[in-house]
């Protein structure tokens, strides 16, 4: 499916329909139907997002170069919150992710490179703890959560990994070969694969049997 | 001694963090500093009867920082130095191709589908323009399959399908100068034909594809120079009804590349041909190979280099040498 969005770099899948929510490179939050045109668009929120979770009524967008977390309301797509989360690595290898892991009760945010780092943050967004994420793949893209676990994409290596939700040990991985693959999300049983370059998004069934 | 000091530079560099990159940043303002050392041997094997060695030796070719800035989406701007070519520079040694101070620039992004650029770093731009106060023209276009092309050699994604890229481009300049006036000296460069008192128009054409860590690049140009003076050494002293008011210049190379993830290594093959002057007979043909072990990806490498002439333009550009050799290692932090 076609995405009609310039560089679109993450999405999250709105559950209980076909439609998702989508940033972009140049800073916009859109909303995109199942045929991949745009729905409504929120432009210029930010510089360089990369990460996107929806948690309720709330998105939370993740900008690369400016380090900020941005909360947006669903209803209007309106920023109602900022925040700098410091980070002296590369400009642009910065968080590339944000995902909520219940089960530690914590955000993650994810820095995208050299090195990854999995950097946990409390339900009031301080950072409590940093990981280092030396998984054999060479950057994180995206993540999601799903069936009690953390699902990560690598677009460097074109794989996509399942993590425990307490150590981050990988318990499986998956090869897609998609070009570029910057953006995931799980949805009724299938994994969305979103494709920056090709401005594409791939769907595939879900492996590993965890639907 | 300078060979155990060299030895103990590339100890520590190939044990070196490579994630030195530094950022720093309020929110709307973030500035990055970056920069990147590499050194090497270099072995040089000299035709017969020749005895100068002095290409024998380590080198350090890069010493660079390069400090690049954003604020919000309306400016970008950099500042690039090597200080290798800076320090060479200091000692009275100036390089036109390769001068210290790389660049230097302001890009204002605050209109919808236009970059607003000023200020290069390179040598031929400081000061004054030359007295034929004449510009050069450049264009560009350039398309890819079946998206956008990553402008690196090696294929280090191992992309699931075939990728290509194709451009071509063509320059015109008139740089005759007015009577009495002469070009800088440098400004002929290697071989005497990067700017000449005269015209010079330039087409080229470039391919790029990838696959599954396999790549190729193939970049050809072709110049017509239009020298003002009918004596120009470019003439090669032929008579006007021989040459007919101008030269062709040009070349290709064609290179291979392969990435091994497993083995962390890349291996390149390399041709160039090229015809400096099609006045003097005979072409410039070399062949080359190498070989880069990555320690820490892209950013941490050891390579190894080697260059073969098959063929030379021996009346254009003499060459005293049949083989190189060359043996170095490349940090990056960025």
């Amino acid at each position: 499916m076609n995405v009609h969005l310039p560089e679109p770099s993450d999405i999250a899948a709105i559950p209980g329909t076909d439609r998702f929510y989508c940033v972009s490179d140049n800073g916009h939050v859109m909303e995109i139907g199942a045929d991949g045109r745009v729905i409504r668009e929120a432009r210029n929120i930010a510089y360089d997002l990369e990460g996107i979770l929806l948690q309720g009524d709330t998105l939370f967008v993740v900008d690369e170069r400016s380090r900020n977390i941005i909360w947006l309301t669903t209803a209007d797509l309106k920023p109602v919150r900022r925040l700098t989360i410091p980070y002296h690595g590369g400009r642009n290898r910065g968080y590339e992710a944000i995902v909520w892991n219940p089960v530690k009760q914590r955000y993650l945010l994810i820095t995208e490179r050299d090195p990854v780092r999995i950097i946990e943050l409390d339900a009031q967004m301080r950072v409590v703890n940093e990981v280092p994420f030396d998984a054999g793949v060479r950057d994180i893209s995206s993540a999601v959560w799903h069936d009690g676990q953390l699902w990560l994409l690598s677009d460097m290596d074109m794989q996509v990994l399942r993590c425990d939700p307490m150590s981050y040990a990988i318990t499986a991985r998956w090869s897609v070969p998609v070009i570029n693959p910057e953006g995931m999300a799980i949805s009724n049983g299938k994994l969305h694969v979103l494709s920056d370059d090709r401005q594409r998004l791939y769907t595939y069934e879900l492996p590993g049997h965890a639907h | 001694m300078r060979i155990e000091r060299s030895l103990i530079i590339v100890a520590l560099l190939i044990g070196a963090e490579a994630s030195a990159q530094v950022t720093l940043g309020n929110g709307d303002h973030v500035l990055e500093i970056t920069g990147g050392v590499s050194m090497y041997y270099n072995q040089r094997f000299l035709k017969e009867g020749e005895t100068n060695k002095r290409k024998d030796r380590f080198n350090l070719r890069d010493a660079q920082l390069q400090f690049e800035g954003r604020y919000k989406n309306s400016f970008n701007y950099e500042l690039q130095f090597d200080m290798a070519d800076l320090a060479q520079a200091s000692a009275g040694i100036i390089d036109p191709e390769n001068p210290g101070l790389m660049d230097a620039n302001v890009t204002y992004k605050g209109i919808p589908y236009l970059d607003i650029y000023t200020g290069l770093g390179e040598t031929s731009l400081r000061g004054d323009n030359d007295p034929s106060g004449q510009l050069e023209y450049i264009g560009r276009i350039e398309a890819s399959w079946p998206s956008r092309f990553r402008k690196v050699d090696i294929d280090d994604r191992r992309v699931p399908v075939p990728m290509v890229a194709v451009g071509v481009n063509a320059r015109y300049t008139d740089k005759a100068q007015p009577p009495g006036a002469f070009l800088p000296s440098f400004s002929a460069g290697e071989y005497n034909i990067k700017v000449i008192d005269g015209k010079k128009t330039t087409v080229g054409g470039d391919i790029a594809a990838m696959y599954k860590g396999f790549s190729v690049q193939v970049e050809g140009h072709m110049m017509r120079l239009e020298p003002s003076a009918a004596n120009s050494a470019l003439f090669q002293q032929l008579s006007r009804d021989q040459h007919e008011g101008y030269v062709m210049a040009g070349g290709y190379y064609a290179q291979a590349n392969w990435w091994n993830k497993k083995l962390r290594t890349i291996l390149s093959v390399r041709y160039e041909e090229l015809n400096l002057n099609d006045l003097a007979t005979g072409l410039s043909q070399r062949l080359g190979g190498a070989i880069a072990y990555q320690v820490r990806g892209n950013d941490v490498m050891i390579k190894a280099q080697w260059w073969h002439i098959l063929e030379e333009e021996a009346t254009v550009d003499p060459l005293r040498w049949t083989e190189q050799a060359r043996v170095g290692v490349q940090y990056l932090f960025r």
